[in-house]
């Protein structure tokens, strides 16, 4: 029994350290500031962890996409925004159904159901997976022209699919009234709101919540508005389980032999190659998965957030995701499921808190007329000094 | 290590907040008057040379883009050389300078319109003076410093930011407000008017009896990227509804965060008094998905009335605002004809009841406008809010 | 026998042959102003130099692209606040603030080399988010310290309200100190026939027109020389041999005795200090500066010409900056103004997003070239 009891301590030992210092300098740093958070502000507690949530699982799958480049050995994929850019125009492909003739064709009229709710949020993935599937083909392809370069050529390639892109937006054939430009009458708005589509499709599927909004924030029936989240702790529970859902499947891939091959190939090439391993197709297969995953997960990003971003917005997409899955303790060679769940957790929850926080308590001190600027700067400081110190303890962790 | 890099800082920034720094803004606010102008306007003739237009393209506001778009369609692509800045600005002041000297460096341009003026607007009028001293520089909407804009280009016209304090306060009192949100970021407050502005805010929210709060945003040029700081607010503005109530009137000095700004105020049953560029166009059609087909397109009393049709589907109706028309676009549109005045010798662009004229013909609403910081050759430039 | 050299000769210089092609496809198709084209690509290419050198020694001491020049960028800012407040004009201005940056920019190259001693590998990240930490710092000073604490007095430069610098900062005491002190304009004339739009009449009756095909400006020059006769000279030294043997394999320099941090720290603390000066050289050319912004576009562009020219992540000589920056400036110019010249496009909007488009794609086929060649090159061996 006691011999039971050994095992397990020792075993609650290496967890802890194989955690890592810098996780949980960050932990002990993200309880700080909960605690000031909730005692000393007006802020609700519940309210933020559950935005902390939320943005996880937004942000989630985009950080997951990076696992299967870096264990294939090709580090780092900031190619992502090229998936993010397929999953978008599945997105708004889904939306042009709504349009009396999509894309101007009148024997696809009369399906604008379809593009509302999971129809059209499974639409969007039926269109964004395939196009990515391919797409990422042809960049896994030029990746394994220009070993040694990936990470550059990767940040170049989703910069350029960007800008390319937006050539398309402001050419598409669409018709939907909701999509195209007010004054211009063609093109896509760079934001488009998905109320009546697909907005929390995941995220209210078996939601759980606490608590409710003070008494003014309630409309005349004395209901809260519909699609607006009642204060306090908020659960996306189908946003969580699609995310952990999607960690899982990776995880069991990664056990599999197909996913020990890969691993082999991005560890060891020279030995893979001498045991029949197509290193060359492993890595190639490996930037394709990671396209698919970005597409769905812009997808899903935008379906939590309530709007679809074109234009621009997905170009820096990719640094956050690798900030939160290094933050999470993977390095260029090594990076695993947990890397990305806690990364994320941990990335995303310094984003969301440190911010409100100091806002609050700047309104709540005498000086808020002298101080108006500083929460801002607060945040900055605070919150990439806090990553940095982390960056800078990661190789005394885990390894 | 790096923790000690960290240390004093943290220390400097507790001393800040134990001392804490003598409140600035309070007594010395001033709120703006306008001196009285009659508008008046004469004919300037056609246009026999070639003007330069630089504006932003549709994805950073559609205003200016179209407004240059129906500069052109007056008077034909041989005539007006239109351009565009790229979308990150910010960090690629070189290619605006190299758009704008090329245009510069064409003799036969005599005049350039820029809208709106980003940073690298002023190194590239100082180069352009360097090498000819015949060009008309005209900025709508300058984001660098206002006195030295004002030192080097011909005409500034922009929305009278400082005014729109005491406006927009008068009108959420009016709209019902008990708190006033005002969202920005410390590069904007480094911005002389912005900052002035704020002050003014929050002095008339005090007369008023309405609590102000000053909220800090994260910069979307920074870190977090666009997408954070709209983030930011969509989850921000219901945890403030929470704490003031339903009465809470929002307001973001930032573009990029008037869509998310609208959508969660009028979700979460707020007041909106107006953008931070007040038009019709500017964030209501992407935060509700407004439905605008090519008939209507560009016309802005249907955009207004199907804007005012979502705000009413939610009970809200006279709770959000916004101005008539687009006021970039007038300042446009009326800096074309006032370039030709200049250039035909027949007006002088300090002229304020031409220039009032010129604005009122071309945009067909009423406006106000008085010189900032007593520049003769800047103007602010106000119209009237109407509630949707 | 002769095809294969050309093949050769054809893959060596791939990479000027694809922009010289590029941009003469430009030049053509969209009928541009040669004169106005190399005015510009000039101007840019002794502005933006100093800075692409900067980069050079932390490759070679095997730190990678280091993006913590946005910090030496700040040092430099920092000089140029302090010499517009005191009004020191000219070339006496610009030595001032050189000399006030030098010492902020080695105390931030020491304390970047600490963290990146501490995380080894991944210094470009690092580099990037140290970024975003200094910028905070960096509005923290002068956003609410500048005018309470740092004693900034001048009227352009502080907000009415007397605390913080204001959003743009006009260089009216050092503008252009360092280039105007001797320029060379490049000018050609030509005798045409009377009526050409430009052209003047001389003394014997015939019509001469003037060309200006831009301007050199001497002294900008001979400090970028004498730079890269220091870089090259550096290299020839103990600490120079030093910082290559550490950026060719750490645990060999280790073993040898080099001390290997202290080596890197010194790169990273050159490289600041550079970075430092080559901004001031840059926004004296520009004449303004953007408070709390001009820093931030240092890295990016000036990695991307770097790239340009040939360097790799490992690997870096001093051509390779110097061509990267004209070929890299010469496409940026030249892209710019054909994408969006009326006669190629009538929606100029289109001809932004696809300038950026080729861009991107041809510096990401230019690294493809060289890593192309990289690789055939070690396949040979």
């Amino acid at each position: 029994m006691s011999d039971h009891l050994a095992v397990m301590l020792e075993r609650a030992k290496d967890g802890v350290r194989s955690f890592g210092l810098a996780r949980w300098i960050i932990v002990g740093f993200l309880l700080l500031i909960w605690f000031i958070a909730g005692i000393f502000t007006d802020n609700d507690l519940g309210t933020l962890l559950g935005d902390c949530l939320v943005r996880s699982g937004m942000n989630g799958l985009l950080v997951l996409a990076l696992v299967l480049p870096i264990r294939a050995g090709s580090g780092l994929n900031f190619g992502i925004p090229l998936g993010i850019v397929c999953g978008l125009v599945g997105g708004i492909f889904s939306l042009e159904l709504a349009a009396a003739n999509p894309f101007g064709l009148s024997w696809l009229s009369g399906v604008e159901s379809l593009s509302r709710g999971g129809s059209g949020f499974l639409i969007a993935h039926a269109v964004a997976l395939p196009l990515s599937a391919l797409l990422g083909l042809g960049f896994g392809w030029l990746l394994e022209k220009v070993r040694g370069q990936e990470m550059m050529v990767g940040i170049y390639v989703g910069f350029g699919a960007v800008a390319g892109m937006c050539v398309l937006w402001l050419k598409a054939p669409l018709t939907s009234p909701e999509l195209i430009w007010p004054i211009g009458g063609d093109g896509v708005r760079n934001t488009i709101v998905l109320q009546d589509y697909y907005k929390w499709i995941l995220d209210s599927w078996g939601e759980v919540s606490f608590g409710s909004f003070a008494p003014g924030a309630l409309d005349p029936q004395g209901n809260a508005p519909a699609f607006t989240r009642s204060g306090g702790f908020y659960l996306p529970t189908g946003l969580m389980l699609f995310w952990l859902g999607a960690c899982g499947l990776m995880a069991v891939f990664l056990k599999t032999r197909l996913g020990t091959a890969l691993s082999a190939a991005g560890e060891n090439p020279e030995y893979a190659r001498s045991i029949g391993i197509p290193v060359a197709r492993m890595r190639r297969w490996s930037i394709v998965i990671s396209t698919m995953l970005a597409a769905s997960g812009i997808i899903v990003y935008s379906q939590s957030y309530g709007f679809y971003q074109l234009y621009k917005a997905a170009l820096w997409m990719a640094f956050p995701a690798v900030a939160s899955i290094l933050l999470g303790g993977a390095s260029l060679r090594r990076a695993g499921v947990m890397h990305v769940i806690i990364g994320t957790l941990l990335f995303q929850s310094l984003l969301t808190t440190s911010l409100p926080t100091v806002n609050s308590l700047v309104q709540n001190s005498p000086y808020r007329e002298g101080l108006a600027n500083l929460p801002e700067i607060a945040r900055l400081v605070i919150q990439n000094g806090v990553i940095l110190y982390a960056l800078s303890r990661a190789s005394r962790g885990s390894r | 290590m790096n923790f000690k890099t960290i240390l004093p800082l943290l220390i400097i920034t507790s001393l800040f907040l134990a001392c804490g720094p003598a409140p600035s803004g309070g007594g010395d606010v001033v709120i703006p008057e306008y001196p009285p102008v009659t508008a008046k306007t004469i004919d300037v003739g056609d246009l026999d040379f070639k003007i330069g237009i630089l504006t932003g393209t549709v994805s950073q506001g559609e205003d200016e883009y179209r407004g240059a778009e129906r500069v052109i369609a007056r008077y034909g692509t041989e005539n007006i050389i239109h351009k565009t800045y790229p979308d990150n600005f910010m960090t690629e002041q070189e290619t605006t300078v190299t758009q704008l000297m090329e245009m510069a460096r064409d003799p036969e341009v005599k005049a350039i319109i820029i809208a709106q003026a980003v940073p690298g607007t002023l190194p590239a009028i100082k180069k352009a003076r360097r090498e000819r001293d015949d060009l008309i520089f005209i900025l709508v909407a300058p984001q660098e410093d206002p006195e030295q804009i004002a030192k080097n280009a011909d005409l500034v016209l922009q929305t009278d930011d400082l005014m729109r304090g005491k406006t927009i306060i008068e009108q959420a009192k009016e709209m019902g407000a008990k708190t006033f949100v005002h969202y920005t970021f410390p590069r904007h407050m480094s911005m002389e008017i912005l900052s002035r502005r704020r002050d003014i805010m929050r002095d008339l929210c005090k007369r008023n009896g309405i609590e102000f709060v000053d909220a800090n945003a994260p910069d979307p040029t920074g870190d977090q990227g666009i997408a954070g700081a709209q983030k930011f607010i969509l989850e921000d503005v219901p945890r403030l509804i929470t704490e003031y109530g339903k009465d809470t009137a929002f307001f973001s000095t930032n573009c990029a965060m008037q869509e998310p700004l609208i959508r969660a105020s009028l979700d979460g049953g707020a007041i909106f008094v107006e953008q931070c560029c007040p038009s019709p166009t500017h964030g209501y059609p992407g935060a509700l998905g407004i439905s605008i087909d090519e008939e209507i397109a560009g016309d802005m009393a249907k955009i207004r009335e199907q804007i005012g049709k979502k705000i009413a589907e939610k009970g809200q109706a006279g709770r959000f605002g916004t101005w008539k028309v687009s006021m970039h676009i007038v300042m446009i549109e009326a800096a074309v004809e006032l370039a030709k005045g200049k250039v035909h010798g027949k007006l002088e662009l300090t002229d304020h009841a031409m220039i009032k004229g010129f604005l009122e013909k071309c945009g067909n609403v009423k406006v106000e406008l008085g010189p900032f910081n007593e520049h003769e050759n800047f103007l602010m430039v106000i119209s009237e809010n109407v509630p949707l | 026998m002769m095809a294969r050299a050309v093949i050769r000769l054809l893959s060596r210089y791939a990479v000027p042959i694809l922009f010289v092609v590029v941009c003469t496809a430009a030049i053509t198709v969209a009928d541009m102003n040669l004169s106005r084209i190399s005015t510009d690509v000039l101007e840019r290419f002794f502005r933006n130099l100093f800075l692409v050198l900067s980069l050079v020694i932390p490759i070679v001491a095997g730190l990678g692209l280091n993006f913590g020049i946005v910090l030496g960028a700040m040092a430099g800012q920092i000089g140029l606040m302090t010499v517009q407040n005191a009004k020191v004009p000219g070339l006496g201005g610009i030595s001032v603030a050189v000399i006030c940056s030098i010492p902020i920019a080695m105390l931030l190259g020491w304390l970047t080399g600490l963290l990146f001693n501490r995380t080894r590998g991944r210094e470009m990240i690092t580099g990037i988010i140290l970024g975003f930490f200094a910028n905070g710092i960096y509005q923290l000073l002068f956003l609410i310290l500048a005018g309470p604490v740092i004693p900034y007095h001048a009227k352009d430069l502080l907000l009415p309200q007397g605390m913080g610098l204001r959003v743009t900062i006009n260089l009216t005491s050092v503008e252009r100190g360092l280039d105007d002190v001797m320029t060379i304009p490049l000018r050609t004339s030509a005798v045409v026939q009377e009526g050409t739009p430009g052209a003047k009449v001389q003394a014997d009756g015939s019509y001469v027109k003037v060309t200006r095909w831009g301007e050199i400006p001497m002294l900008t020059l001979l400090v970028n020389v004498a730079l890269c006769v220091l870089i090259w000279l550096l290299f020839r030294t103990k600490l120079g041999q030093d910082l290559r043997a550490v950026g060719q394999d750490p645990g060999v320099a280790e073993v040898a005795g080099i001390k290997v941090n202290r080596c890197r720290i010194i790169a990273i603390i050159l490289s600041m200090v550079l970075a430092g000066i080559g901004q001031i050289i840059f926004l004296q050319n520009m004449t303004v500066m953007n408070t709390f912004q001009s820093h931030e576009q240092v890295g990016f562009y000036a990695i991307a010409a770097l790239l340009v020219g040939g360097a790799t992540v490992t690997r870096v000589t001093i051509w390779n900056a110097i061509f990267g920056t004209l070929l890299f400036h010469a496409l940026f110019s030249i892209i710019s103004v054909a994408a969006q010249n009326p006669k190629l496009l009538n929606s100029p909007q289109i001809g932004e997003y696809l300038r950026e488009f080729f861009l991107y794609a041809i510096i990401g086929t230019t690294l493809a070239i060289h890593a192309w060649r990289s690789r055939s090159a070690a396949r040979a061996s």
